[in-house]
């Protein structure tokens, strides 16, 4: 009768150690299940926040073919195109001047020229008169000289004419040459200053990039440390599970020495089947030294 | 993606090695013992981390008959339990366990695992 009593009192605290071991289990897993949806939101938030970060830094400068990029590279060399045309127009203008110049003195010259010749048609006028007095008024020389005086008049005016232009546009040359010799250090100057603008933006472009490429980097660092915290922290939450199997092993014992009381006191008792069977019969916790250990065949 | 099966009867442990693998790019499947495990493994799954004690089936019965099948024979099983007792190590061995992890893991090993047997 106390050997059954006995059993029961046994049945009765393993039904109580069942039952305050399902409960504290079902807590603990409760809240190391939510632990663990708090360290995979943490991870989340930071894979998006570096997505996010990345497509924002990234698409507009972060590499050569973004749209920024692009634009500062088309504007650069669009401004690099237009003042090289426009030093090599002022070259040319100074080649034309130049020319123009070399024109004008060939003008000059000729000028000269027709008017060494016309003092020779005068000179002839003169011997055609000489000649007409000679000859009592002869009417043929009369009217070669005065056609060679009237042919005189006409060409010493138009060479006035021409050598008039002439010396306009020999004064007028020079000052062209300097409004060009102007022009061409104007357009030197906008050139060099534009090409140090445009080296000025291709730096800062190039330094941000720069920037950009080294927060992503430090970002992914940031994020690879996340993960690996986050892998430590789960680490951390497996205490739950091994506690949860080495509290139910309580209830083996117990099972195990009423089976024991029970062939002492040769008693026949059903004894209820433990709450959690295992394949190994060690009774220790497995050595912690081993904890963790990766074995590969 | 490759797929990975989990089988344990703890949901905590379930959720943490699930974790750490779908932190790692695998796509993670569970299952709550050995027999849920059967019908859940095809061919699409690559590899399965199995617990060793859970009811209805345990790990290493699971083993024994998932190697009966010629689908599965050298599907790759890692076993990942409390237990370290030689014995049970030698005959998951014997069953065709290519590894033995013992809890409480580190995930970046049991990532490097993984990654090592799905490679």
């Amino acid at each position: 009768m106390a050997g059954k009593t006995t059993l029961e009192r046994l049945r009765k605290v393993r039904e109580r150690i069942i039952a305050r071991v399902r409960q504290v289990n079902k807590t603990t897993e409760d809240d190391v299940l939510g632990a663990g949806r708090h360290v995979q939101r943490v991870v989340e938030v930071a894979h998006r926040h570096i997505a996010r970060l990345r497509d924002v830094l990234a698409g507009p400068v972060g590499n050569e073919d973004s749209d920024l990029a692009r634009a500062i590279r088309s504007q650069s060399d669009h401004v690099r195109q237009h003042t090289s045309s426009v030093g090599k127009a002022v070259t040319e203008h100074a080649t034309q001047v130049g020319a123009v110049a070399e024109q004008v003195r060939s003008i000059t010259a000729a000028a000269r020229e027709i008017e060494r010749l016309n003092a020779a048609a005068r000179v002839l006028s003169i011997n055609a008169r000489i000649e007409a007095s000679r000859s009592a008024g002869s009417a043929v020389f009369s009217t070669i000289a005065n056609e060679m005086q009237q042919l005189s008049k006409a060409i010493a005016s138009a060479n006035k004419t021409v050598c008039d232009l002439a010396n306009a546009m020999e004064k007028s040359v020079p000052e062209l040459v300097r409004q060009n010799q102007a022009l061409a250090r104007v357009v030197e100057g906008y050139s060099v200053e534009a090409r140090d603008r445009i080296d000025a933006v291709d730096r800062r472009v190039a330094e941000l990039r720069d920037a950009v490429a080294t927060t992503l980097a430090e970002s992914d660092t940031a994020l690879a440390e996340i993960v690996t915290e986050s892998h430590a922290a789960l680490s951390k939450l497996q205490f739950q599970d091994v506690c949860a199997q080495g509290l139910l092993q309580i209830d083996g014992w117990v099972a195990e020495l009423s089976q024991q009381t029970a062939a002492e006191l040769g008693i026949e008792s059903q004894i209820a089947p433990i709450a959690h069977t295992t394949v190994g019969n060690d009774d220790v916790e497995v050595d912690r030294r081993e904890a963790g250990e990766v074995m590969l065949f | 993606m490759k797929k990975i099966l989990v089988i344990d009867d703890s949901p905590t442990v379930r959720q943490q090695v699930g974790l750490a693998l779908s932190q790692a790019g695998f796509q993670v499947v569970e299952a709550i013992d050995g027999i849920d495990a059967i019908g859940k493994v095809d061919a699409s799954v690559s590899m399965l981390i199995c617990d060793v004690n859970m009811p209805r089936m345990n790990g290493l019965e699971m083993l024994e008959k998932l190697r009966t099948d010629a689908r599965w024979k050298t599907l790759p099983v890692v076993m990942l339990t409390t237990e370290g007792q030689p014995a049970l190590i030698e005959r998951a061995k014997k069953a065709g366990a290519k590894g033995w992890i013992i809890k409480p893991f580190k995930a970046e090993l049991l990532v490097a695992a993984v990654q090592r047997l799905t490679a």
